[in-house]
């Protein structure tokens, strides 16, 4: 790649490019314009955003619909419950080994579907049914917590120990740091790498891929190992802020939906989508919390909104939010010159979760 | 009468167009053919025809009406029945359900007694498997039941989707003297084959269809011996113009 | 012993109820090809549907359960006809998703209007429990399995020797065979899925005296209905009700030996490694027919 502004040759890229200057800009210095609560709902938001991500790279630009990237959520939450707060290890090193467990998880359980020649819906079912598997494992499991939870125990504070006390800030630029980092490392790998540029054949037509000489099974679970690896970061930042971990709280199937249903809302095969609809999420919680509406009903109402969002999209078949925005630039702007056929990019969600698993 | 007059048809399969501006008669009584190799159109034509592939026509009336807009099982019910390609059979439900099967949309219609008589008349091979899993036969007796089933509901006009295929010849010769039969006894017949022999030993008329546009048509002892048939017709896109017999 | 008696006559009068929530999922799963994630979720709408109507009375309670597996039946019949239909076309797994979440809605809403988890309605049964060889069975139970067996043996009557069971079971042999013998199959879907949420809905008027309603219950008793579907059902109903007497024994046996959440684990995990499994029969017909229907994009039934 020679020139990078080579690449903004059509009025989409360019538009994006900016948009997303914009953003990012309006992100670094987002705290500095708000009081501290709300620099926690933007760590939230971020979060949201980032585990939507996370999914996406097994969800969107595979086709696995999995719902069993909550164990990696959970893992990343209880492994730093479990090593820092019971027994003083650094935070880092139990992120880190919360990553390598919900990797090694992962990798196995896409290859133990693919062993088995599970279809897309059995793998969602079987990874659902793994799910509740291990929050029932951990409701009674004392080393877990059980019912109760774990709770935050110890004293630092600071980056080293990812940990703040009192201003928020310092989880929102971790977080925000994981997500630039993440997504700039994922687009860089399915565009640059022979692995990543091979997701999309395997998830149109896994058969058509192996005749390519595509490594389908072995990428499947490598895309998997990867995404569920990082989606355990998110939980170990979301434990480290809220300072408790149960069952309850990081091993729901409402999260593990709310994984997936995002990533659809946003547009599965796009890099923006999982983030743009986590964000947004994210805003409308806020914002039905600003009506003086009782949380228990906050979370209630925007499950509903979710659900109601995703049917109503899967079901007028546009592609979430991203590709309806592109549609929209397009449509305003010209497409300018036809850009190099990326298929994720491309894709509408109702063909998207056409791809077979397996 | 005509029973079947397809004008302008054209159809998509996914994006790509199949079928172009298709002009098609079938008269009551006759015997027609639709010949073309693989690839040429003709399932395509069919289930364009039926509804099950999104087609746009001029006209597409049967028996006078159209059947533009018309759900698919609605034309079945109309009386244009098709006897598929693949057959389509109720795989786990015996011979005699399935044959009852064609005739439960139409039921109060027809006596599905006296017609299953009739067909096992016909198809002496079925009345001995009559209660036997259809996914089980053979593929001439897979053939006999689909012709079977499609009878069963008093058809104005039959539709044979490439009955020889996957057939030996033997089966084949019995299936096209059947198909024939069943013309004779008043039923419209319009006949898909790939093979040109037995279609136009079978029809009085014949219709080419080359790469979704028909490319000749004619009475068949004319088109037998037309250019088109005498260059071996194999369906290369190197025709030029439509050879009129 | 007496207490391995007991709970295997709770087991099996609980695994009728999850065969009648089974054989819902069943049809809809053979004939349509759907999965029904939203399933266990019907069976809410049947609870809370009987708890809102509050019956007093065994007459009453019965009434209560015929409007609210009508109510079911309504709900699914605009669910497959406005969400599914044109989702079914499109193939692809969009009904994954579509039902998936429409169960979580349907949680959340229930969430919101019934915000007091554990409703229970009293016995309306005009009779109190059995007693018998040092077993005790509660009226609402004995009677929730019998009916269920009732129900389970009336479907089994519409499917194998009705007109309209014929039309239904053409459907679920081949689709495009259905269409050729002009049978209304847009029509049979829609029927097929109201009589799977009905029925489902009916399983949880009988549920709710024996067991108090939460919205959470809705997830637990999809997986249940899947766990039965997908183990038993090898081409006929009675597998599946095999599977659902099976369920309810192995649960109520299990209780004995893993107490507390724990066992409902070892439950998912079982079927976890059962999906990977998967029992020939039923499943392995079914799963290789769980690819989209492209012959038939344009029809408008998938």
């Amino acid at each position: 790649m020679t020139n990078p502004l080579r690449y903004l040759d059509t009025p989409l890229r360019r538009v994006n490019a900016v948009v997303v200057t914009a953003a990012l800009a309006f992100a670094l210095v987002y705290p500095f314009l708000v009081p501290p609560p709300m620099i926690g709902v933007g760590f939230v938001a971020l979060l949201y955003a980032l585990r939507n991500f996370t999914w996406n790279i097994a969800g969107g630009y595979v086709g696995q619909l999995s719902l069993s990237h909550i164990v990696a959520f959970g893992t990343g939450a209880f492994s730093v419950a479990v090593l820092t707060w019971r027994h003083e290890v650094n935070a880092w090193i139990a992120l880190v080994v919360g990553v390598l467990i919900s990797a090694v998880v992962g990798f196995l359980i896409s290859l133990l579907m693919s062993r088995f020649g599970v279809n897309a819906f059995f793998l969602a079912l079987g990874t659902l049914a793994l799910s509740l598997a291990a929050a029932g494992v951990a409701a009674s499991w004392t080393f877990l917590g059980d019912t109760n939870g774990i709770s935050y125990s110890g004293t630092e504070e600071g980056f080293a120990h990812l940990q703040w006390y009192v201003d928020p800030s310092g989880f929102y630029y971790t977080t925000l740091g994981f997500l630039v980092v993440i997504t700039i490392g994922i687009a860089a790998l399915m565009r640059f790498t022979h692995f990543g540029r091979s997701l999309p054949f395997i998830r149109e037509d896994p058969v058509i891929a192996a005749s390519m000489g595509i490594r389908v099974v072995r990428n499947q679970a490598l895309a998997m190992a990867l995404s569920m690896g990082l989606t355990s970061i998110a939980g170990t930042l979301i434990a480290q802020y809220v300072q408790i971990v149960s069952y309850e709280s990081v091993l729901t199937v409402e999260i593990g939906v709310a994984m997936m249903v995002g990533s659809i809302i946003g547009g599965a095969g796009t890099l923006a989508g999982p983030i743009v609809a986590g964000i947004g999420i994210a805003v409308l919680e806020e914002f039905l919390r600003s009506f003086a509406v009782s949380s228990a009903n906050v979370s209630s109402y925007t499950q509903i909104a979710y659900a109601v969002v995703v049917i109503l999209l899967l079901r007028f078949g546009t592609g979430g939010i991203m590709p309806l925005w592109e549609a929209g630039v397009r449509a305003v702007f010209g497409t300018g010159r036809k850009p190099p056929a990326v298929p994720e990019q491309e894709q509408r969600v109702g063909e998207l979760v056409d791809g077979r698993v397996g | 009468m005509t029973t079947l007059e397809v004008r302008g048809l054209t159809v998509k399969r996914g994006r790509s167009e199949v079928l172009h501006q298709v002009d098609l008669v079938v008269r009551e009584g006759e015997c027609v053919c639709l010949v073309g190799s693989n690839g040429a159109g003709k399932t395509s034509l069919i289930e364009g025809v039926l509804g099950l592939l999104p087609a746009k026509a001029t006209t597409l009336s049967f028996l006078g009406r159209s059947l533009l807009g018309v759900r698919p099982w609605d034309r079945v019910r109309r009386g244009l029945v098709v006897v598929p390609q693949n057959r389509d059979l109720f795989s786990g439900m015996t011979v005699e359900e399935n044959l009852r099967l064609g005739a439960v949309a139409v039921g109060d219609r027809v006596a599905a007694d006296a017609v299953l008589e009739e067909i096992y008349e016909l198809f002496p091979r079925l009345a001995e498997r009559a209660a036997q899993l259809a996914g089980t036969l053979s593929g001439g007796e897979r053939s006999m039941l689909a012709i079977g089933r499609g009878l069963m509901s008093r058809p104005k006009m039959l539709v044979f989707d490439e009955p020889s295929l996957g057939l030996a010849p033997l089966v084949v010769t019995s299936i096209m003297r059947t198909i024939a039969e069943i013309n004779e006894r008043g039923t419209t017949v319009l006949l898909v084959e790939q093979n040109v022999h037995q279609a136009f030993a079978l029809a009085s008329r014949a219709y080419v269809l080359e790469n979704g546009v028909i490319a000749g048509e004619g009475p068949t002892g004319e088109l037998a011996d037309s250019e088109l048939m005498r260059r071996g017709y194999l369906g290369s896109a190197a025709t030029g113009g439509v050879v009129k017999a | 012993m007496s207490t391995v008696l007991q709970l295997a006559s709770t087991g099996l009068l609980q695994g009728l109820l999850y065969s009648l929530i089974g054989i819902g999922l069943y049809l809809v799963f053979t004939v349509m090809r759907v999965v029904n994630f939203a399933h266990g979720y019907f069976v809410l709408i049947g609870m809370y549907g009987v708890l809102s109507l509050g019956p007093k009375g065994f007459l009453p309670f019965l009434g209560a359960i015929v409007v609210a597996a009508a109510g079911g039946a309504l709900v699914g019949y605009l669910v497959q006809r406005f969400l599914l239909e044109s989702g079914l076309a499109k193939g692809g797994h969009s009904q994954l998703v579509i039902t998936l979440s429409l169960g979580i809605a349907i949680q959340y809403l229930f969430q919101v209007l019934h915000p007091e988890p554990f409703e229970t309605i009293p016995n309306p049964y005009p009779f109190e429990a059995f007693t018998s060889s040092g077993v005790t069975i509660s009226a609402p139970r004995m009677a929730a399995g019998a009916l269920s067996l009732v129900l389970v043996l009336l479907v089994s009557f519409l499917v194998y020797r009705t007109r309209i069971g014929t039309i239904i079971r053409g459907c679920s042999e081949s689709l495009n065979g259905a269409i050729h013998v002009g049978i209304n199959v847009r029509r049979v879907y829609r029927l097929t899925f109201a009589l799977g949420c009905g029925l489902a809905a009916i399983a949880g008027g009988l549920l709710l005296p024996i067991q108090p309603v939460s919205p959470a219950l809705g997830l637990e008793l999809t997986i249940k209905a899947f766990i039965v579907v997908v183990i038993g059902g090898a081409g006929s109903l009675w597998g599946t009700v095999a599977a659902g007497v099976l369920l309810g024994l192995a649960e109520a046996l299990g209780s004995l030996y893993a107490p507390g959440t724990f066992a409902t684990a070892l439950v998912y995990g079982l079927f976890f490694l059962v999906i990977l499994v998967r029992p020939q029969g039923l499943v392995v017909r079914a799963a290789a027919r769980i690819t989209p229907r492209k012959s038939l994009t344009k029809v408008g039934v998938g």
